[in-house]
This record gives structure tokens, sequence and C-alpha cells, in this order.
């Protein structure tokens, strides 16, 4: 679910909590003093209780029904078409932009953020890799220690290797129960 | 089932590894030469200096060539196994005659005995991927099982 918001001090709080922001959203968060705008839904709160706020707005969030983890919507030029998941090989981060990379070696654009992906696709055996790509644990081929702690990932594809970022090799080798 | 990882700090992790050869390589390189540096009656500080170097450069060195060879050559570890072997016994002969060694029975040992922890050192960590590549076969086979029921 997205929310408009008119204020100042919160924005950063509310990007943190993944709340995410869209000015035309029909329900508007507004801090206190800010000006409430019409032909919309208002939610007036203090910056005060910002934390309060994004714990309400994440249970909301993960009260509603849970979004389909069998399939991604993804753009494919004009069109919206829906992947199966098991046909994904991994999702990469391109600027703001995501992509994902299926098995037929196309890349098609996602609209929802990584931590969006990490959270659906978690059960489905997608592992978060780097802040930048989440990959199909199933589409790997094998992994080689690499410099620096990192760890490479090459795909059964044979194109692509993935790099395992420091940050995220312990949780990957614990993943693995190694 | 998702959790929310908090990435603990993760530097010690990360220099794990290099730690792990370079003071294994700085232990060889002491282990291999002190016995010949005793014997020849040499200061035995400057000499032992010099052999832990050189143990540093040819284990950073090896185990640099053996990450990218077994990355280049489809992942099969005997490419970067011979070249470990050569660096250590490049690096160790070049390191005694550098370092004044003339004796040729001095020369053989101190190689032999650093091509045999080298290589030791060098299955040891190759190891770690070979459980690191069990770890990501089981998690596969658990997944597509999953995934049948």
């Amino acid at each position: 679910m997205k929310y408009a918001y008119t204020g100042k001090a919160a924005r950063e709080s509310l990007a943190e909590a993944g709340i995410e922001l869209d000015p035309s959203a029909p329900i508007v968060l507004v801090e206190r003093g800010a000006p409430i705008p019409e032909n919309k839904i208002a939610v007036v709160f203090d910056e005060s209780l910002i934390g309060e706020l994004c714990r309400f707005l994440q249970s909301h969030s993960k009260s509603e029904t849970p979004l389909s983890s069998d399939f991604i919507a993804c753009r494919d030029e004009e069109r919206i078409i829906l992947v199966k998941a098991a046909d994904i090989e991994f999702f990469s981060v391109d600027g703001d932009a995501v992509f994902c990379n299926i098995r037929s070696g196309r890349t098609l654009e996602v609209k929802k953020k990584l931590y969006e992906l990490e959270q659906i696709l978690f059960d489905r055996g997608f592992f978060r890799v780097s802040k930048s790509a989440i990959v199909n644990i199933v589409e790997i081929n094998d992994i080689s220690p690499w410099f620096g702690g990192r760890l490479l990932l090459r795909l059964k594809n044979g194109r692509d290797e993935i790099e395992v970022s420091r940050k995220y090799v312990t949780d990957f080798k614990e993943y693995l129960g190694v | 089932m998702y959790r929310q990882r908090q990435h603990p700090a993760t530097f010690p992790a990360a220099v794990q590894e290099t730690l792990i050869v370079l003071a294994g390589s700085a232990i060889i390189g002491a282990a291999v030469a002190l016995p010949v540096i005793i014997g020849s009656k040499a200061p035995l500080l400057p000499a032992l200096t010099r052999s832990v170097l050189t143990a540093l450069v040819i284990g950073a060195f090896a185990a640099a060539a053996f990450t990218v060879l077994y990355r280049i050559i489809a992942r099969k570890p005997l490419s970067g196994f011979l070249a470990v072997f050569f660096i250590i016994l490049a690096g160790t002969v070049l390191g005694s005659l550098l370092g004044g060694e003339r004796m040729p029975s001095h020369i053989f040992l101190m190689t032999f005995f650093a091509e045999a922890f080298g290589m030791a050192m060098c299955a040891y960590m190759f190891r770690k991927t070979v459980l690191l590549n069990n770890g990501l076969s089981r998690k596969q086979r658990q997944l597509k099982e999953n995934s049948g029921s």
C-alpha cells in the first residue's frame, strides 16, 4: 500500500520503515502543522509518534492479502506479463530500476523494490547476496571464493556470475548450513 | 521463514581467510628456514625476517593465483594446485638464492618442506570451497523437495 505524505521531518523515517510514498495515493500522511490536502483521506500525526505510525502502517501492510510468490509481474515493453518465480534466475538493480533475469536470457523490469522481492520470494529459495542482487539458489551452478572475502556464484546458464558481497557472505553461508 | 537480517560487523569475517593465508605462510616461512639458519650460524633475526617476508609474498601470490585460475579454468582445482606448487617452488628456490644460501641440500630441504606445508594449507583452504558447494547442493535438493511437495 502506498501513501502520500505532507511534511518534512518524517520522510526519512517512513522510507527507512519501508513505507512507500506516492504523491498520487488516496491516503495522505500529514505531519501536524502541514496543510491537509483536499479530496484525500488524511492521517494527521505528531512527529514524536512517527515510530508508532510506522509500526501501524507496517502491520497494516502485513495484514493485507499476501502478494503471490508464484508469479512476479514484469514489464515487457508496454505490456505487463507474469513470470513464474521458478523461471527467474536473479534480480538485479540498475540505478533505481529493478530487473529480473529469466531463464530464456531476457531481462524484464520489475516494479517492486528489491527488499519487497526479498521478503516475498525468500521461501521460494531466493536469497539476497548484495545490495543490488537477489539470486535463485536453484539456478546457481557453483560457488568459488573471490578476493576480499567475497564469493562468486556462477549460474547454470553459463553466462552470468553474481558476486556475494562481504556484508552478505556470513548470512549466505549460514543459509547454506555451512 | 523470512527474517530481517541484521548484518553484524563483517570486518573479521572478510579478512579471516586472508589472515589465515598470511599467518600460515609466515609460520611456514619461519619453520622451514629456522633449522638452516641455526645450522649456518647466520644472524638469526635478519635471516628469519627475510624468510618470513619471502613466505608472505609467496603465500599471497599463490592464494591469488589459485583464486583466479580456479575461476577462469571452469572450477577445476588442478590448475590452481599446480600454480601454487610452482609458485612455492620458484619462490623458495629464488628466495634461498637471494638470501645467500648456496648449499643444494639446504635449498632442497627448505623447498621440500615449504611444498609439503604450503600444499597442505592450500588443500585446507580449498576444502572450505568444497564444503560450501556441498551446502549449496543440499539446499538445492531441499528446495526442490519442498516445491515438489
